[in-house]
This record gives structure tokens, C-alpha cells and sequence, in this order.
């Protein structure tokens, strides 16, 4: 393989450097032709993932050597109505600095935004199609809801009762349900531990009771055919008379306490038998709240009509914040005046480290909103301000802040004033988020969508106030909602309900509704009150009070025939145990009885003999 | 013969650069590649390094691929003497913050801990690797490529014409 012919040559090969150029080459055609669509696709992607709904992006193009980008028609559509833009932007210019580049740092000094629309029509789908494939973002806190983390405000919020209206309506029969729930009633549970402890009382009452102990067999004997003994044998067993006397006493004492004690307990147990009765009650609600029965009485049904929306935001605003505190996180190392942060990759963890006066990874100083109204009745007028938007608040040491208003009289939004601040440039994160709108149509809004009932808000002029506060774990919200010229949508398929909740909202034109969320995630406190829970609460309640007495009656029949069987037996067994205990009393006393004629009658032997003697 | 020309070429380059310090450095160039991230200027730097210099392709590719290989489980040792050196050093930091705000620098991912480490290892290792690549091939290669060449398969791949066209392919450009 190595033929002697073979030359040494030198240790450079000057045509080597071809393959760098052509390299070099390769790089300038991609960039010049291709970088820019994979950018915006790259874009659309992250973005869509973000955002939970597709974005597009009509174009991107970038100026290197002018230190610009230029992107039109950004279309962001809406994560519940995916056939509506939630936002469309006509251009977004960015400017950006090049010597920060060199250094891996994006930092623009300024952004343009400006032709904005809202709720514009989709020509496409934007639902958001599962990709398996697709790169996975960490879990956001709706992955953490799925979890259980909101589990008990879900629960709490999301199972309205008013899905099974139905079932008022048409009668329901509950024996079912009864023998299903037998096991979790508090009347079975009970007679169970009555039963359990009659059972070890009357085994202990007949192990240890009216045994006659030692003493009492041998005296027993002793005085056995007093008259056939020697005197000698009678005079050996006065000393002992006086203490079987007292022992005798005693025992007798004993006797009748035990036999009082079980009198006593077997009322005990008789009085607790009957008691149950006061159980069923309680045995009757937690039937019907299995079944998912409305509970009428409560007057107020705003948690039934809001609380799912309430969730929803809740998980929304959630949902963002978690974003953010991910995407711009805080940090706790800051020595040498080195701020330290760290971000975790699919190839071990990268440190970002920051010093005064440098640049952060990513900041957009200033992105300015100006948009004007325009010839489509979805563009509004848009000014405001984002402030210091970066990936490493830490290291800017600026919170970002956003001041926007804007009207959108086309659509019928008017003054909408938007005050955000993200403040995670200390060790505990903070968010603030106050938005307000004065005036917006609200239009086919759902309050509740069962098979049973279907309400809605039909046409409504509305107003909107919310504030938020978000610091570390802690969770403060507050917001109200208020509408008038309101026009309902009632939808049943009962007639009955029909025409009294048509008869209740038809004149009906108002709607305030209010809530309050606190706390911390895993133990979040809520309050909601609206006119129209509690209207509905008592057209519900006039409407159905009969047809849910019924099913209680129903119920709590049902548990009575359950629990009367098993109480029969129970006191059957009970009354037998203490006759059996009485007899065993009796025949008790009747040996303390001869033991004690005995002795008399041996006292009465000394005493005639003292008085022959005398 | 023209079609075979690119294969006679190729077996230029991996049998000309043969001698002891082309292939210790190859392997060397090699195990480099291997713990380096492509997009970056030192990995750029490095392929232009193999593409001028006469390095042995074949050594480099070999040792690349047996490097790869070989760090595959290393990641987190590497990782962990990269966290050691980048956050766990307070001394280094300053350091590490001015080369991390200097221009070019932050592409090399060395705040990347499996990449800071990972070079920290090749560098340590890389004397010992080189000469004990350089000796074990200067002492070794002579009798293994003997022996190729006198094995069954290394006599009939010099009796095929293929290898006689490549003979005369080698006396007629004296490569």
C-alpha cells in the first residue's frame, strides 16, 4: 500500500483552502436566499406554541448591514376561536445594534409597531394541530393543572350541578344509587359500630361476669350440711364468718352495679339504635350530591354560570405569567457584581453571565405601538409603549413595563387602557396587570351550555375592569363586569323550565357580575357574586322546590328500608343478650343468697349454743 | 480509469500523510471534532486546519468516530467539571463574565457547561493522546501494514487490477 514511488511533500496543501471558501460561499447563498423563510418559519412555529393557536407571518425580511428587520402581516389567532385573529399587525420594524451582535446579543433600540386590527375573519384554521413530534416546551401551568395542582378549585368550579337539571324534570328513581352507596352512608357506618361493639361488650359481659371467685366456692362448701358437722368443725369455721360476711356484701354490691351497667348500656345502645333516624338526614344529602342534584336552597348560582370561565382565565393569565417568569427568569447569584443565571438546555445548562453596563441576551428597549384607524372597521387607534423587554431581567435591571390605550370604534371597543409591569430583576418575580375597557359589544356570550339548559348573553353593551397582581407565589385578582341593554338566550328542553326562566330574563336587562381570586395556587380563595346567579337561583328554586322534595323523600325512604332490616336484628340480638345476662344475675344471687342463709343460719347455731351454755 | 480517478485521489490523501506526526496529529484533530459543537468558530477553525494542513484524513475520521463514541457517556462528567469551572469557581467568574461580553467569544459555547468541560478534558488529555498516538504508530505501524500486505486478503487486493491500475495511476502523476 505505501509504493516507494511516493513523495514527501510539504505540510501545506494551498488547495485545501478551496474547500473553506466553498464552504464560506454556501453560507453567503443561504443566507442571502433561504435564511429568512426558515426564520419566519421558525418564528410561526415558536410563536404558535406559545401562543397555544397558529401565528403566521405574511413576511420577514433582514437587513444585516442596515441592522433591520421588516415583518408584515402578523396574524395571531385566537385560542378559543380559532377561525377569528385575536390580534393582526400590518408591520413590525425592528432595528437592531450590530456590535452587540458580534457578541451573540440581540438589542434593539427600538421597534415599530403599527397597523393593528383586531378580531379580523381567518382565511385558515388556527387551531393548533398535535405534532408529536414537534419540539416540547417545559410544562406550562396548564400542564400543571393536569396534574391536580388546581384540583380542587376545578372541581369546585368546573362541576356545575345545573348539567342534571334534567333529572328533576323527568323523576329519577334512587334505589340504585342508595344500594351502590350503602357502603358511605353514615346510618350503615353506624349500625356497623354498634353492632361491632354489642358484639365485644356482650363477649366480655360473658367471660368475666357473675363468675364465682374462689372464696365463694370454698365457703360455699364449708357450710355444706352445717347440721351433720362436729362442733369441733363448726368452731373452726367461725373465724371465717365474718369476713365472708363482708366479702359477701361486697359482692353482692358488685353484682348489682354490673347488672345496672348493663341495663344501662343496653338503653345505650337502644337510644343510639334510634338516633339513627337524626343520620339520615344528613345520609339523604350526601345521596343527592352524589347524584349531582342542584342544591336549590343555596340562592346564589354564580359560581355554576362563572365559575368555569373563572377557571379558564385564571389558567389563562396563569399561563403567561408562567411564561414569562420561564422565558425571563429571575436570579439569586449576584456576587462580584456578576449576575449569574442559568438556562437549561438539551445539551447541559448554559450560564449567562451579566455585568453592569453590558447588554442582556435579548432586549427590546423600546417597542412603540402607533396605529391609527383606518378603512377596515377592525383597525383601532393603538398608542403606547413597551419598556425594556428582555430575556435577563437581572442583568438589565429594569422591569418591563407596557402602557397602551386604544379604541377600536369600528367594532365597538372604546377606550381600552392596558398598565403591565414584569419585575423579575430581584429573587422574587413580580407581575402587575391592570386592564380596563369602557365600552365593547358583548355578543353571544355562553353562561351556561348543558344538554338540560342553555343560557347566554344574546347582545349586551359591556364594560370590563380587571386588576392582577402576581408576587412569587402569591396570586391577587379582582374583577368586574358590567352590562347593560342586555338581551338573554334561554334554551330548555322543559317546558316548564322554559317558560319561567324566558318569563324571569326577557324583562331582565342587566348584568353585574364580580369575583376575586387570593392565595397561592394550591389553596386559591375565590369569591363570585352576580345579579344573575342569584335570578336564576330563584326561578330554579320556585321551579323545581317540589320535584327536589320528591327526590329527598324518595332518598331518604330508600335508606330507611336499607337500615331498617339490620336495626331489627341488631335489637333483637341486644334484648336477648341482657335477658341472658339477667338470668345469669339471678342465678348469681341465688348462690350470694344460700351462702348467706348459711351463714346465718350458722350464726344462729353459736347463738342458741352460747344461750344453752349460759 | 477516469471514473476511478476521485478514489485514486482519495487513497492519496489517506496514504500520503502517513508519517508518525501526521497521524498522531490527525487523531488529535480528530478527538477534537468529536467534544467540539459544530456551529462554532473553533470547530470552523479547526475544519480549516484539516482542510490546509496534510493531516491523515482516514486517522482523523477514525479518531472522531471513536472519540464520539467514547463521550458519549461522559456528558455529565463533562458537565460536572464544566458547572465546577463556570459557577462553582468564584475566582474564575470575572473571568468568565468579560470573555462572555467580548466580541466572537460567546459562540464558542464555552458558558455551555459539557462544553467547557469537555474541552478542559481534551486539553489535558491532549499531550499524553499525542505522543502516545505518535509512538505506538511509529513503533507498531510498520509490522501491522507488513502483515496486511503479506495476509491472504492484502495479497490478492495487490494481484486485483484494481490495484495495478492504481500502481500505474501512482508512477504516471508521481503522486
Amino acid at each position: 500500500m505505501s509504493p516507494n514511488t511516493a513523495r514527501k511533500p510539504g505540510w501545506f496543501r494551498p488547495k485545501g483552502f478551496l474547500i473553506p471558501f466553498i464552504f464560506a460561499g454556501l453560507v453567503v447563498f443561504y443566507v442571502s436566499f433561504f435564511a429568512d423563510y426558515h426564520l419566519k418559519k421558525q418564528v410561526e412555529k415558536y410563536a404558535s406554541l406559545v401562543n397555544g393557536a397558529v401565528v403566521n407571518i405574511g413576511s420577514l425580511k433582514t437587513s444585516l448591514l442596515r441592522g433591520e428587520v421588516h415583518v408584515r402581516d402578523v396574524q395571531i389567532a385566537h385560542h378559543t376561536h380559532p377561525n377569528r385573529n385575536l390580534i393582526e399587525i400590518e408591520s413590525i420594524e425592528i432595528r437592531f445594534l450590530w456590535l452587540p451582535l458580534l457578541s451573540g446579543k440581540l438589542v434593539s433600540p427600538r421597534v415599530r409597531i403599527a397597523g393593528i386590527h383586531l378580531f379580523t375573519a381567518r382565511d385558515s384554521f388556527g387551531g393548533l394541530t398535535f405534532d408529536p413530534d414537534g419540539p416540547a416546551l417545559p410544562p406550562g401551568i396548564l400542564d400543571r393543572v393536569a396534574t391536580g395542582l388546581y384540583e380542587p378549585l376545578r372541581k369546585e368550579l368546573g362541576d356545575t350541578p345545573l348539567r342534571k337539571l334534567g333529572l328533576l324534570s323527568t323523576g329519577l328513581g334512587t334505589q340504585a344509587r342508595v344500594d351502590q352507596m350503602l357502603a358511605q352512608l353514615g346510618t350503615t357506618k353506624r349500625i356497623a359500630e354498634i353492632e361491632k361493639e354489642i358484639k365485644t361488650q356482650t363477649a366480655q359481659w360473658e367471660k368475666k361476669t357473675y363468675q364465682p371467685e374462689s372464696w365463694l366456692e370454698s365457703a360455699k362448701d364449708s357450710l355444706a350440711d352445717i347440721a351433720d358437722k362436729s362442733p369441733r368443725q363448726l368452731a373452726e369455721l367461725r373465724p371465717s364468718l365474718e369476713n365472708w360476711k363482708k366479702k359477701l356484701l361486697v359482692e353482692r354490691e358488685d353484682a348489682n352495679a354490673t347488672h345496672q351497667q348493663v341495663l344501662t348500656l343496653a338503653e345505650n345502645y337502644r337510644a343510639r339504635l334510634m338516633k339513627l333516624d337524626q343520620l339520615v338526614s344528613e345520609d339523604v344529602s350526601l345521596v343527592r350530591n352524589s347524584l349531582g342534584l342542584p342544591l336549590l336552597d343555596g340562592s346564589d348560582f354564580t359560581h355554576a354560570l362563572l365559575g368555569p370561565k373563572l377557571l379558564n382565565s385564571i389558567e389563562r393569565v396563569g399561563y403567561w405569567i408562567d411564561v414569562s417568569r420561564r422565558r425571563m427568569p429571575t436570579t439569586e447569584d449576584d456576587s462580584d457584581g456578576v449576575v449569574l443565571m442559568e438556562r437549561v438546555t438539551d445539551r447541559g445548562s448554559e450560564i449567562v453571565f451579566g455585568k453592569k453596563s453590558t447588554y442582556p441576551s435579548a432586549l427590546l428597549m423600546s417597542i412603540q405601538f402607533a396605529s391609527e384607524t383606518g378603512a377596515d372597521a377592525h383597525q383601532g387607534k393603538v398608542v403606547g409603549e413597551l419598556k425594556n423587554f428582555t430575556t435577563d431581567p437581572p442583568i438589565w435591571k429594569k422591569p418591563t413595563t407596557l402602557e397602551l390605550e386604544g379604541d377600536f370604534p369600528g367594532i365597538g371597543i372604546r377606550h381600552i387602557k392596558l398598565n403591565a409591569a414584569i419585575d423579575h430583576t430581584s429573587s422574587v418575580p413580580e407581575e402587575k396587570l391592570l386592564l380596563s375597557v369602557d365600552a365593547f359589544p358583548l355578543t353571544d356570550w355562553t353562561l351556561e351550555n348543558t344538554p338540560d339548559l342553555k343560557l347566554k348573553v344574546a347582545k349586551a353593551d359591556a364594560k370590563v375592569n380587571f386588576e392582577g397582581f402576581f408576587v412569587g407565589n402569591d396570586v391577587s385578582t379582582q374583577w368586574t363586569i358590567l352590562a347593560s341593554h342586555v338581551e338573554y338566550g334561554v334554551e330548555t328542553r322543559f317546558k316548564l323550565m322554559q317558560e319561567a326562566l324566558t318569563a324571569a330574563f326577557v324583562p331582565f336587562s342587566s348584568l353585574y357580575a364580580s369575583g376575586l381570586v387570593r392565595g397561592k395556587p394550591e389553596a386559591l380563595k375565590f369569591e363570585l357574586t352576580s345579579n344573575i346567579g342569584k335570578k336564576l337561583g330563584g326561578v330554579l328554586r320556585d321551579t323545581f322546590r317540589h320535584s327536589l322534595a320528591a327526590v329527598d323523600d324518595n332518598i331518604r325512604q330508600n335508606i330507611l328500608d336499607q337500615i331498617e332490616f339490620p336495626r331489627r336484628r341488631i335489637r333483637e340480638q341486644l334484648v336477648e343478650s341482657v335477658s341472658r345476662m339477667t338470668d345469669k344475675y339471678n342465678a348469681y344471687n341465688r348462690t350470694l343468697d344460700e351462702v348467706q342463709q348459711s351463714i346465718q343460719s350458722l350464726s344462729g347455731k353459736k347463738k342458741s349454743v352460747r344461750q344453752a351454755r349460759s | 480509469m477516469p471514473m476511478l480517478k476521485p478514489i485514486f485521489t482519495l487513497f492519496d490523501l489517506i496514504r500520503l500523510e502517513s508519517s508518525p506526526l501526521q497521524v498522531s496529529l490527525a487523531i488529535l484533530l480528530g478527538a477534537f471534532f468529536a467534544v467540539t459543537p459544530i456551529l462554532t468558530p473553533q470547530f470552523a477553525l479547526a475544519f480549516v486546519v484539516l482542510c490546509v494542513v496534510r493531516l491523515n484524513l482516514l486517522a482523523t475520521l477514525a479518531s472522531y468516530c471513536f472519540f464520539t463514541i467514547l463521550t458519549i457517556p461522559l456528558q455529565n462528567f463533562f458537565g460536572h467539571i464544566g458547572r465546577h469551572l463556570l459557577v462553582l469557581t468564584p475566582t474564575l467568574r470575572r473571568l468568565w463574565a468579560g470573555l462572555y461580553h467580548w466580541p466572537i467569544f460567546p459562540f464558542t459555547e464555552f458558558n455551555n457547561t459539557i462544553v467547557l468541560g469537555s474541552a478542559v478534558v481534551f486539553t489535558v488529555i491532549s499531550i499524553p493522546l499525542f505522543l502516545t498516538s505518535y509512538f505506538l504508530y511509529r513503533i507498531y505501524a510498520p509490522g501491522v501494514f507488513l502483515r496486511i500486505q503479506q495476509s491472504r486478503a492484502g495479497l490478492s487486493l495487490r494481484a486485483s487490477l484494481f490495484f495495478r491500475r492504481y500502481l500505474d495511476h501512482v508512477s504516471k502523476h508521481g503522486a
